[in-house]
């Protein structure tokens, strides 16, 4: 889904962007709580004690994927880069325009390297019928490819930019 | 239970493994070690001059075990020359007294004692001076008295002491362990900010290593062994930035540690330059996992040792050929596995140049770079584990044998890459440079530089940043020539600068210290192709 660096030592991290840009990470400290009761211990042995590191997995993972949506949803909100809203409900047209304002990637034999989508369970078939609408109908598969297209040539000129000059 | 394993160690050692530890407990004592023998021709039975803080000349001859009555008559020869020959060392008056003394780490037994008291009275009737005899009991004394109070007495540091005593010496000394251990024996905590207690300290420090390291040296273990003491001499330089000590207080030390490290250097030379292969034959089937990583690394260090000679101006001759040779056997069997290996490749490289081997120099570096590269190309990349990994973590997880919540994910960046770019462009490789760039430029250029000067020589410290850089797509040569070909001092610990020879050494054993700035410095010290200046401009 994303990079991952690991701070094996020291305070701070940043990423230097190639537009000058530093952006710091700061280091926070989240707590979890998690409270097992002598009897249900007594009752359920190593089971109970199983059942709490779950609880405590389970409340890991979601504020870890809360703080990683909330900060890319703020970013994206700071540069403009969103789509849809509440007036308009998601729709391949929406997905299409999503795609258009991102960044492509290409492997070496110029293959799309799809991203990865986070969609909530709830909106999850919508979302994948509306993929497939992308697929299957006509005017929408032109506009996909086309877009496709568009983006492979920038792709091409942003890689052949890279070199060693005098 | 310290004792108790020190007087193990001390009963089960040879004259050899004893004999740096001895000094730093004359140091404790306030001596001045002159001399440590190479157990050379010339040297008269004296393994150890020093003065006391008198400046009294002493000469010492060590023993290892019990010296009995048929023990003393094989050794009474050179006990002789010790006691009447006298001591020929730069600064040492060619009529001047010395008090000679017999150590051993054992008894005398039996008849021996008398026929030694005898042989002393002799020889002082003579005109020399009195023989003393310090053994068993009275040198464990005055190595217990040499750790004053700063023998480990917390209860986790002495589990840790037990544990890194009793380990595995076969195999990898545990690096992170032992420099974590060692250096709360010479925290703020225990020393106090006192200089003398500084000193002492490190003597203690010192001696408990020694214990430590000695179980590697005794199986012939000569790389762990060599780590070993380069932990120990991070430990020193670390105590020493950080309380500013002056040199009186810690390079008498510092040097005798340096002995350890070129003694155990030398028997890995004699070792590479004997083996038909570097297979350990007792690992059977399991060996051909660790094979490559095994060459590396002793390549790395047997080239270390190459270029510390020649760095120090010392008259012993490369074994080019025999070296070259063995480089040519084995080549094809280098393996990477992490990016903790890059000091030994710089290593290598170094070495090349030294004997000529530029091209070989030149390509290893370019191989170093499409390892790199490759390991983080297409989709589902993986990367290279970074120089955090030592070798053996990432063999662990290239078998999986490593649990999934130690696992880490490695691609899209790189700690070594832009150094070894930074040598191809030293070296003026602008094809392949030329080649390489749009692959390094899609990579996150990771550098990591700790806060405070001191916390360079430890194995992790609390304050200081990891940055991680995206390259721009189009490079400047010229630029990059000029800008490689600098290193502003402030970004490199000064001491690795006042004693360039711990700089390899260094870097082979704390590979995660080895970031851009570090790298040129080796560059800059050993390649001599940087320039070390005060400010950017």
């Amino acid at each position: 889904l994303a990079s991952q660096t690991h701070l094996h030592e020291g305070d701070r991290l940043s990423f230097h962007r190639n537009d000058g840009t530093i952006v710091p990470i700061a280091i926070e400290n989240h707590k979890y709580e998690a409270t097992i009761h002598l009897d249900e211990f007594r009752e359920k042995g190593l089971a109970a004690a199983v059942g709490i590191a779950e609880h405590l997995r389970t409340e890991m993972a979601q504020d870890i994927t809360h703080k990683m949506i909330t900060e890319v949803s703020d970013a994206c909100e700071q540069i403009g880069n969103t789509v849809g809203g509440p007036d308009k409900p998601l729709s391949a047209e929406v997905i299409l325009e999503g795609l258009e304002k991102m960044a492509f990637d290409f492997d070496e034999n110029g293959e799309w390297i799809r991203p990865t989508f986070v969609i909530h369970p709830s909106t999850a078939d919508a979302f994948k019928a509306q993929i497939t609408r992308l697929d299957t109908n006509p005017e929408l598969r032109d506009r996909m490819a086309y877009l496709l297209n568009q983006k492979r040539i920038t792709w091409r000129d942003r890689e052949a930019r890279r070199k060693l000059a005098d | 239970v310290i004792e108790k394993l020190v007087e193990n160690w001390l009963t089960s050692v040879n004259e050899l493994g004893f004999q740096l530890p001895f000094c730093e407990v004359l140091l404790s004592k306030g001596y001045h070690v002159l001399h440590v023998s190479s157990h050379g021709p010339g040297e008269h039975g004296k393994d150890i001059i020093a003065r006391d803080s008198l400046g009294k000349l002493w000469a010492f001859q060590l023993k290892g075990g019990d010296i009995r009555l048929s023990n003393w008559r094989e050794i009474r020869g050179e006990v002789e020359e010790l006691v009447r020959l006298p001591v020929i060392y730069p600064g040492v008056r060619a009529n001047e007294h010395h008090t000679p003394v017999l150590v051993t780490n054992g008894t005398i037994v039996g008849d021996a004692r008398e026929s030694i008291t005898r042989f002393a009275q002799k020889w002082e009737a003579d005109g020399s001076m009195l023989l003393e005899v310090w053994a068993g009991r009275e040198l464990l004394a005055q190595f217990l008295e040499a750790h004053d109070r700063f023998l480990p007495t917390k209860l986790n540091d002495v589990r840790d002491f037990v544990d890194l005593y009793v380990g595995e010496p076969e195999s990898r000394l545990p690096r992170a362990k032992l420099s974590r251990f060692l250096e709360r024996l010479v925290d703020t905590e225990a020393i106090g900010r006192r200089p003398i207690h500084a000193k002492r300290a490190i003597e203690s420090m010192i001696l408990t290593g020694a214990y430590i390291i000695q179980q590697y040296e005794g199986v012939g273990n000569h790389i762990s062994a060599a780590e070993g003491w380069t932990v120990i001499a991070a430990s020193i330089l670390h105590t020493a930035q950080r309380e500013g000590l002056q040199e009186n207080y810690f390079l008498d030390s510092l040097q005798l540690v340096w002995g350890a490290l070129e003694r155990n250097l030398g028997n890995l030379e004699r070792e590479v330059l004997d083996r038909e292969d570097f297979f350990e034959r007792r690992l059977m089937l399991a060996d051909s996992t660790v094979y490559g990583t095994r060459t590396l690394t002793t390549f790395g260090w047997v080239a270390t040792a190459t270029l510390l000679r020649k760095l120090r101006d010392e008259p012993k001759e490369i074994p080019k050929n025999s070296l070259s040779r063995i480089f040519r056997r084995e080549f094809k069997n280098l393996k990477v596995a992490t990016e903790a290996d890059w000091p030994g490749i710089m290593s290598i490289c170094l070495f090349l140049e030294q004997i000529n081997y530029w091209p070989d120099a030149d390509r290893l570096l370019g191989i170093w770079s499409e390892v790199v590269i490759r390991a983080n190309y297409g989709k589902n990349a993986q990367g290279i584990p970074s120089p955090y990994w030592l070798p053996e973590r990432a063999i662990a997880k290239a078998t999986n044998l490593l649990p999934p919540d130690e696992d880490e994910q490695f691609g899209g960046k790189s700690f070594t890459l832009m150094s070894a770019m930074d040598m191809l462009v030293r070296r003026l490789c602008r094809q392949r440079v030329t080649i390489l760039w749009p692959s390094v430029s899609r990579l996150y250029a990771c550098d990591f530089k700790p806060d405070h000067e001191e916390d360079w020589f430890l194995w992790s410290c609390e304050k200081g940043e990891l940055k991680a850089e995206e390259q721009p797509l189009e490079v400047s040569w010229n630029k990059w020539r000029s800008r490689a070909s600098r290193l502003i001092k402030s970004n490199v610990p000064t001491l690795l600068l006042r004693y360039p020879e711990w700089l390899l050494p260094f870097s082979l054993t704390f590979p995660h210290r080895v970031n851009r700035s570090m790298s040129a410095l080796i560059d800059s010290v050993i390649g001599r192709r940087v320039q070390v200046v005060n400010d950017p401009d």
